[in-house]
């Protein structure tokens, strides 16, 4: 639809892989945000990292749809490109906004995974904290919840232990190596609203900043008259800013790469909610597909740092 | 042993909640002939009004030990919603169920904007709660306190109903306002009263159950809609009307439920519409309910 209205479109979200078969490769008006996929495969690229040898059972707790099928099966893929022994022994799919998990968290304790990926993202996500941690399913358990930090000042201490693998996308609003326009932003968002900002934030700004910059560019080469929408998406593609959560540029397929945040969790803050301890950050070159390539063929053959 | 107690717990705690909802339903239904599927919206609302009653009891002082009396006081203090809604009803009463069904859920719109302009679309939860109580642990079984108090609750309102409708003289007058409205009216029942007053009860049961669920999740926009299907399928296992339906419905969907998530998860809904097409083409009526004649 936004190639037949010929109107330039930023997403800011939304691109999984079965949620955007590739129908038209190389659009011309449409911008699109990074493959959902991407917290995925850093996830799995830190779980093993972190765990390799540690676990052989696995299990996933994932929202019933593209998102959550996806995540789990890309985590599932990623264990197999690196040949890690392991072995799902369950999959659970509650609906998304599901609010009594109890019979979930009772399927997940049965099966007795070493590891459980969940990539719960709504308010679903501390309700399975609260009600996981009250049947000590998160004592001994490995958890690697990638899209954790959607909801990250409701994950309270009392139910969400250290150690945790979770993911704060592309803005980890504590992050002390940001730059100080993201330092800036948070102190002004955190006063304002007396909350701290994710990745929502970082998404908004990089779409309307490089929107910005694009039109200054393009208008700035027809020597400050006021640029075509040709032009614009022109100066658009293939251009890079400093988003408030790092290095962010648009790829010439018009696919964005940014800059991820996924680290273990810490109860050592000021906060009454986790934060990240050790944390490490990505860009999304080397977390999602190049252009045109099948994803989950790209899965089998890329070259991962781990 | 320990996965089956577990998940046992897990399916009778969804059925005590879905009890108290279904219950609501019923006895409207049963008495009033209306198919309320605001019922869903009461529940929402009294999670969302628990969260903010108990902010303001701990303000003044709460105890965190009551904030289980705390939720039941909340829920039962948001009765106030029936008996102005009864009246809006009153318009539908004897008419044909399409305008019931597009009255009250016209009602599910109203509320849910209600609670997004009151307080706002992120989900709002009470997270010191639900562990207050502590956790009962043995080996690799464990329940938390608070979910045998709200099945402890569901068991206690069924008990009570029960006795109300069959051993006091209100609940007689209830049962024949259901039996024969025109009957009743002529041996002097206030058949509006009872209307409103059952109506105020069906209200009230929805927003305890709210109230007590909302330590244990959260109150977000879509809880009214994503329980009220639930409770329907108790209400056509059940039959339609049937407090006892209302009890062994919500045992059903609870434990099919929750046994479905462990052997396959994929058939977590159809399990339970299984049963719900099994009912309807052997006993359309419900396992309890009375066959139209």
């Amino acid at each position: 639809m936004v190639e037949e209205a010929r109107a330039l479109t930023i997403y800011w979200d939304g691109t999984t892989q079965d949620g955007v078969d590739e129908k038209i490769p190389n659009p011309r008006y449409l911008f699109r945000s990074t493959d959902n996929e991407c917290e995925a495969i850093m996830s799995s690229l830190l779980a093993i990292k972190y765990w390799k040898g540690k676990f052989v059972t696995v299990a996933g707790i994932n929202p019933d749809y593209s998102y959550g099928r996806n995540n789990m099966a890309a985590f599932v893929a990623m264990l197999k490109r690196f040949n890690i022994d392991h072995k799902v022994v369950t999959e659970q799919w509650p609906k998304v906004g599901t609010m009594d998990l109890t019979s979930h968290v009772a399927a997940l304790k049965a099966a007795k995974p070493d590891l459980i990926f969940s990539s719960l993202l709504f308010a679903d996500l501390p309700v399975f904290m609260k009600q996981a941690h009250a049947a000590e399913l998160t004592k001994d358990a490995k958890l690697v919840f990638p899209a954790a930090g959607w909801q990250h000042t409701l994950m309270k201490k009392e139910f969400t232990p250290e150690g945790m693998l979770f993911g704060h996308n592309t803005l980890y609003f504590a992050n002390p190596n940001a730059s100080a326009l993201a330092k800036e932003f948070v102190a002004w968002y955190a006063k304002t609203y007396n909350d701290y900002p994710e990745w929502e934030a970082d998404r908004a700004y990089f779409a309307l900043a490089s929107y910005k910059q694009a039109v200054e560019a393009a208008s700035k080469a027809k020597n400050g008259s006021w640029p075509s929408q040709d032009d614009v998406i022109d100066a658009l593609a293939g251009l890079s800013i400093e988003s408030l959560g790092g290095k962010s540029s648009w790829r010439k397929d018009h696919i964005a790469e940014q800059t991820f945040v996924q680290g273990l969790t810490t109860h050592n803050n000021n906060y009454d909610f986790v934060t990240l301890g050790n944390f490490e950050t990505m860009f999304a070159s080397e977390l999602q597909k190049p252009p045109g390539a099948n994803f989950w063929e790209w899965i089998k053959t890329a070259q991962f740092k781990v | 042993m320990s996965a089956f107690a577990n998940i046992l717990i897990g399916g009778v705690f969804h059925a005590a909640v879905l009890f108290l909802v279904a219950a609501g339903l019923q006895l409207v239904f049963g008495v009033q002939k209306i198919i309320n599927l605001a019922c869903g919206s009461f529940y929402a609302l009294g999670a969302y009004f628990g969260v903010t009653f108990i902010a303001y009891a701990t303000q003044f002082g709460l105890s965190p030990w009551l904030i289980f009396p705390g939720l039941v006081v909340a829920g039962l203090l948001l009765a106030v919603v029936g008996p102005p809604i009864e009246r809006m009803l009153r318009s539908v009463y004897g008419r044909d169920e399409s305008f019931q069904l597009l009255l009250t859920f016209a009602l599910v719109l109203m509320f849910q904007d209600v609670f997004r302009f009151v307080w706002g679309a992120n989900p709002r939860s009470l997270d010191n709660a639900y562990l207050i109580y502590g956790t009962i642990n043995t080996r690799d079984f464990g329940v938390p306190v608070y979910n045998l108090l709200v099945i402890a609750a569901a068991i206690t309102t069924a008990a009570t109903l029960g006795a109300l409708l069959t051993r006091t003289n209100f609940g007689r007058i209830v049962r024949a306002t259901a039996e024969n409205r025109a009957m009743a009216e002529a041996l002097g029942v206030d058949v509006r009263r009872i209307y409103s007053v059952v109506f105020t009860l069906g209200a009230a049961l929805g927003t305890t159950a709210g109230a007590l669920i909302v330590p244990t999740a959260a109150a977000s926009l879509n809880m009214a809609i994503e329980f009220v299907v639930e409770a329907f399928a108790v209400v056509v296992i059940g039959g339609l009307g049937s407090m006892r339906g209302a009890l062994v419905g919500s045992l059903i969907v609870g434990l099919m439920r929750a046994f479905a998530i462990v052997l396959y998860p994929e058939f977590e809904v159809l399990a339970i519409y299984v049963v719900v097409i099994a009912v309807l083409l052997l006993r359309p009526a419900g396992l309890f309910g009375k066959p139209v004649a």
